[in-house]
């Protein structure tokens, strides 16, 4: 059965895109499909929410864009880290590491067996 | 920080939307194209793959819709519509209620116009220019009497000062000459400023001459040939830009110096100069210590100025220094050079904003009755609000909307008040400038400073605050729907007693107060002296100069004194002589100080036998002390009341006779015959007392004298000429300033050296000086700030009319419908105003009487010409009434149109 494709996790686009950036700049299409591969296609960013979220992280400071051309001669918006960005990735992912290490330690609970049964 | 990058990336979007929006286009296709060409490379057809990719990325309006939402472009955008929305209403208001813009726009002008005035004129007090910064000038402190001693020091200290200190380079020092005579080729012999200063000045000043070249060491060398630095002003107007000045020779005092450099066009330095010397800083050429000069330098750089005061207290003043009570422990310290000029050297930089803060409190005043009215306007707009309200706007919104209401009027009120700051302090400019006071900086202009525009925006947003905020408040705390029910009927809001008692008080005060302004913008505005009982027209004055450089060595400098009286007594004799011959000339007088200026020699005088002039009935006793000619009081027109005129007698130097003027025995003498009786000059107790004085005369008061800035002093004593006397008067027959020229060269005929300064006809004496300037400005603050008190009078009866006017609607209406008369009604909504109106005027009669009268004792130097008769009040009272009862004459005819049905239909 192949893994149907869902948005992201509510909440973790801009770590994500960050992350992603981390990698180095892309464009918007670029991140888009990186994360899918990434995935292995069980993630998919929709361009309804990845662009406001690079105009957001822009506007923040944590992203810079800069227009350039792609492999096939197209002209494209590139998107980069800042160094204040890459600040705040850190943060995020400390964050990100703390919150899924305690989902996983939920998840892997095993049930108690009932006493005296 | 992220703050401002993010305002600065919504600013960026927001001045280049357009850029903005294609570059998202850009993007979007760009994503678009890229998922198709996937498509494509996964086998699906073109058409197919297109299709596919629009459908899974979804609408790009939406996607550019939430991308604009994460700029907040458009709150932006839509606050500003809001915005604009407002000031567009903001100036139909003005429009649409003249009274209110005009009464609180002047109000708030005037307010705002002097706290502008005065930050502007503090900030040119406290500038310091950028060739001055980090330049220091010594004081020295007298630490016995706890008083400053002065500013510099002998010129021996200097000189130990210059060799020891480390931490203040380019240490130099300058006596200023203020008008010394700089006669050129052609006999012109005018007055310039000038420094006698050691050259190394020029280099702490860094500024190269426009030609020739700066004073060097050598010239200040003993035996060096005499040199002269001139400015460029002198240049120009003294030598019509002579391109080949430098190595022309001049008289300066009575020495020939030849010119060696031009300096460049607004050089001045160090104080307000025109024209250099070298100054001899070799103590073995003078006497003594030297004489006292002032010294300055630029700290080092690295060095504070803590420090270098340390370094000048440790190494100390010399002792014995002359000229000074060597019990005394005198301590030099260092001040900042430019601010000791105006003498706001200890001033502290929190001073501006006091000063700031007492001008906004003192704004209060006028916006406080603004807003006054402002809330009667906003009480006559409820139902207006109150539709608003109802279809959705928010309390904050309405109160905004008000807020900038208030705001275009302030920034009406500031326009005009800029405008009228901007005149006056240019005028105080001019003023100072045409004086040239050697004493007061060339670097100080008055004028609108650039803070204190920024100053000025502040007051713009307080006024506005004060003005709209406070009322929109009031009118939108209570339930603003209660304007819905009432819409065509009476109001909801309230003018409660409080306002009635501020519009009452207003009307009193503008009352109380108008006789006094009249009086004085009518007694500044008589410029001419025949309404002081002079005919002066044909008079020309002037003050006599000639050189004057004594040696240093103490006898040598009697003698030269001794020759110089001499001098200049012949030379007068002379000059008097050849001007008589002149056929243009009628008369020619000499006076101690020139007729028409500020009298200068200040005496207390006392009788013998009789009181000190303490208790007399103008207070301090201060008497103008004057030496004139024989004919000084024919030349006048000046009346003998008793006695005997002067004689050739009175003129030896043994004589005691004095002639004294009316005003002198009123104070002085009290009643009885003055002639015959001794007076004397108070001394302080540890001097020898002045020779009595016999009254031989008594004459009519010269009215120039009475009125001057030293408010108490009236009463002059004269003393016939000795010998010199450097003010000249003279009657001519022709146009007194044709003749000024003439007078100018008969004057160098008589002797290159005698030069004449201040050459003035008597009127253009008495304008320009200080006490008249500042009484005319004095006047017309006075007029402006008691008209916006008239304006603001009216407006709020205007106000109160209109408001029980919309409040009593539906009662007229009912009255109008039974048939009562439209006259009955009329009278019914006046009553109330002519009630105001009348009380107002009769406390503020009250209240002028004394005001009017303390107002002529303490008397700022304008003589009162206001009459101060029952008919010129009653005048006031029926003026006032008169403006009072024009000014509800509009909502009184609003009230008299009120449709009965249509006020009954509001029920």
């Amino acid at each position: 059965m192949t893994p149907s494709k869902s948005d992201v996790l509510l909440g973790t686009l801009d770590l994500i895109v960050l992350k992603l950036l981390e990698c180095g700049p892309n464009h918007g299409w670029g991140l888009a499909e990186q994360l899918e591969v990434v995935t292995d296609g069980v993630f998919a960013v929709n361009q309804g929410s990845l662009y406001p979220a690079l105009q957001r992280l822009k506007q923040k400071g944590y992203i810079r864009a800069k227009w350039g051309v792609t492999e096939n001669g197209r002209r494209a918006r590139y998107y980069q880290l800042t160094e204040g960005g890459g600040g705040y990735l850190k943060e995020q992912l400390a964050k990100w590491a703390t919150t899924s290490g305690a989902v996983n330690r939920v998840i892997n609970l095993k049930p108690a067996r009932a006493e005296g049964s | 920080m992220q703050f401002f990058r993010g305002l600065l990336e919504r600013l960026r979007i927001l001045f280049r939307r357009n850029r903005f929006e294609s570059d998202l286009d850009d993007e979007l296709r760009f994503h678009l194209d890229e998922l198709t060409r996937r498509n494509v490379k996964r086998g699906m057809p073109a058409e197919e793959a297109a299709i596919a990719a629009r459908r899974s990325l979804g609408r790009d309006d939406s996607t550019k819709a939430d991308v604009r939402r994460q700029t907040g472009v458009n709150a932006i955008l839509n606050w500003l519509d809001a915005w604009g929305l407002d000031f567009k209403l903001g100036f139909r208001m003005l429009v649409k209620y003249p009274g209110l813009t005009l009464a609180g726009g002047l109000a708030m002008a005037v307010g705002i116009a002097i706290g502008l005035g005065f930050t502007s004129g503090l900030d040119a007090l406290l500038y310091r220019p950028p060739l001055l910064q980090d330049v220091v000038t010594v004081r020295v402190w007298n630490l016995t009497r706890g008083v400053r001693e002065g500013y510099g020091a002998p010129l021996r200290d200097f000189v130990r000062w210059r060799d020891e200190l480390q931490s203040v380079q380019d240490l130099s020092a300058f006596i200023q000459f203020e008008q010394h005579d700089l006669v050129t080729d052609d006999g012109r012999g005018d007055p310039v400023n000038s420094a006698q200063i050691t050259p190394s000045a020029f280099h702490l000043f860094r500024t190269p001459p426009l030609m020739g070249r700066l004073l060097v060491e050598e010239d200040a060398l003993a035996g060096a040939r005499p040199v002269a630095l001139i400015s460029h002003t002198v240049w120009r107007t003294r030598f019509g830009s002579d391109p080949e000045i430098v190595g022309r020779d001049v008289r300066l005092g009575g020495t020939v110096h030849t010119i060696v450099g031009v300096m460049p066009e607004g050089f001045a330095y160090p104080v307000n100069d025109r024209l250099w010397t070298p100054l001899r800083a070799d103590p073995l050429s003078f006497e003594g210590d030297g004489p006292w000069v002032e010294i300055f330098g630029r700290l080092t750089p690295g060095t504070s100025v803590e420090r270098a005061r340390a370094e000048l207290s440790a190494v100390g003043l010399l002792e014995h220094t002359s000229g000074v009570n060597t019990d005394e422990v005198l301590v030099p310290s260092l001040v900042d050079y430019a601010t000791r000029h105006t003498n706001v050297e200890d001033t502290p930089p929190s001073l501006m904003h006091v000063v700031q803060l007492f001008c906004a409190l003192l704004l209060l005043v006028p916006c406080a009755n603004v807003a006054i009215l402002f809330y009667a306007r906003t009480a006559r707009r409820q139902s207006e609000i109150a539709v608003r309200s109802a279809l959705g706007a928010s309390r904050r919104r309405i109160i905004m909307q008000l807020f900038i209401e208030a705001l275009v009027l302030a920034l009406v009120a500031a326009v005009a008040a800029f405008v009228l700051a901007r005149i006056s302090l240019g005028q105080l400019d001019a003023f100072l400038a045409s004086r040239g006071d050697a004493e007061f900086p060339a670097w100080v202009r008055f004028g609108v400073s650039p803070p204190a525009v920024w100053y000025l925006l502040g007051l713009v947003v307080f006024a506005a605050a004060v003005v709209g905020v406070v009322p929109a408040i009031q009118a939108t705390g209570r339930s603003v729907h209660s304007g819905l029910r009432n819409e065509g009927g009476s109001g909801g809001l309230q003018l409660g007693k409080l306002w009635t008692v501020l519009i009452v008080t207003q009307v009193a005060v503008t009352v109380a107060v108008l006789p006094l302004a009249a009086g004085v913008v009518w007694s500044t505005g008589r410029s001419g002296l025949a309404d002081h009982g002079l005919a002066t027209d044909d008079v020309l004055t002037a003050r006599l100069v000639m050189g004057y450089d004594p040696p240093a060595n103490p006898e040598a400098r009697a003698d030269y004194q001794g020759q110089y009286r001499a001098r200049l007594q012949t030379l007068s004799n002379e000059l008097k002589r050849r001007l008589e011959a002149e056929p243009d000339v009628l008369s020619v007088t000499y006076a101690g100080d020139p007729p028409g200026g500020i009298p200068g020699n200040w005496q207390r005088f006392e009788a013998e036998g009789g009181l000190l002039p303490l208790e007399s009935a103008t207070g301090s006793g201060w008497k103008f002390y004057d030496f004139v000619d024989l004919n000084f009081f024919d030349f006048f027109d000046l009346r003998l009341l008793a006695g005997r005129p002067f004689g050739p007698d009175d003129k030896a130097p043994e004589s005691t006779a004095v002639i004294v003027d009316r005003a002198f025995v009123r104070d002085v003498l009290g009643e009885g015959n003055a002639v015959g009786r001794r007076i004397r000059a108070i001394r302080p107790a540890d001097q020898e007392p002045a020779p009595w004085l016999e009254i031989v005369g008594v004459v009519e008061d010269f009215p120039l004298h009475e009125i001057t800035l030293v408010a108490e002093a009236s009463g002059t004593v004269y003393g016939a000429v000795q010998d010199i006397s450097p003010g000249i008067a003279v009657r001519v027959r022709s146009v007194p300033a044709a003749f000024s020229n003439r007078l100018r060269e008969i004057a160098a005929a008589v002797d290159p050296n005698l030069g004449l300064a201040d050459v003035k006809t008597l009127n253009e004496a008495y304008q320009s000086r200080l006490d008249r300037v500042m009484g005319r400005m004095f006047a017309w603050s006075i007029a402006v700030a008691t008209l916006s008190l008239l304006f603001l009078s009216i407006a709020g009866i205007y106000a109160l009319t209109s408001f029980a006017v919309t409040q009593r609607r539906r009662e007229i209406g009912i009255r109008a419908a039974l048939g009562a008369h439209p006259h009955r009604l009329l009278g019914s909504i006046f009553s109330r105003a002519a009630m105001h109106l009348g009380l107002g005027v009769a406390l503020g009669i009250v209240a002028s009487v004394p005001i009017v009268s303390y107002w002529r004792k303490i008397d700022f130097g304008i003589v009162l010409g206001v009459p101060d008769t029952p008919g010129f009040l009653v005048a006031v009272a029926v003026l006032v009434m008169a403006v009072g009862i024009a000014g509800s004459v509009g909502p009184a005819r609003r009230g008299l149109r009120v449709e009965p049905t249509e006020a009954l239909k509001a029920e």
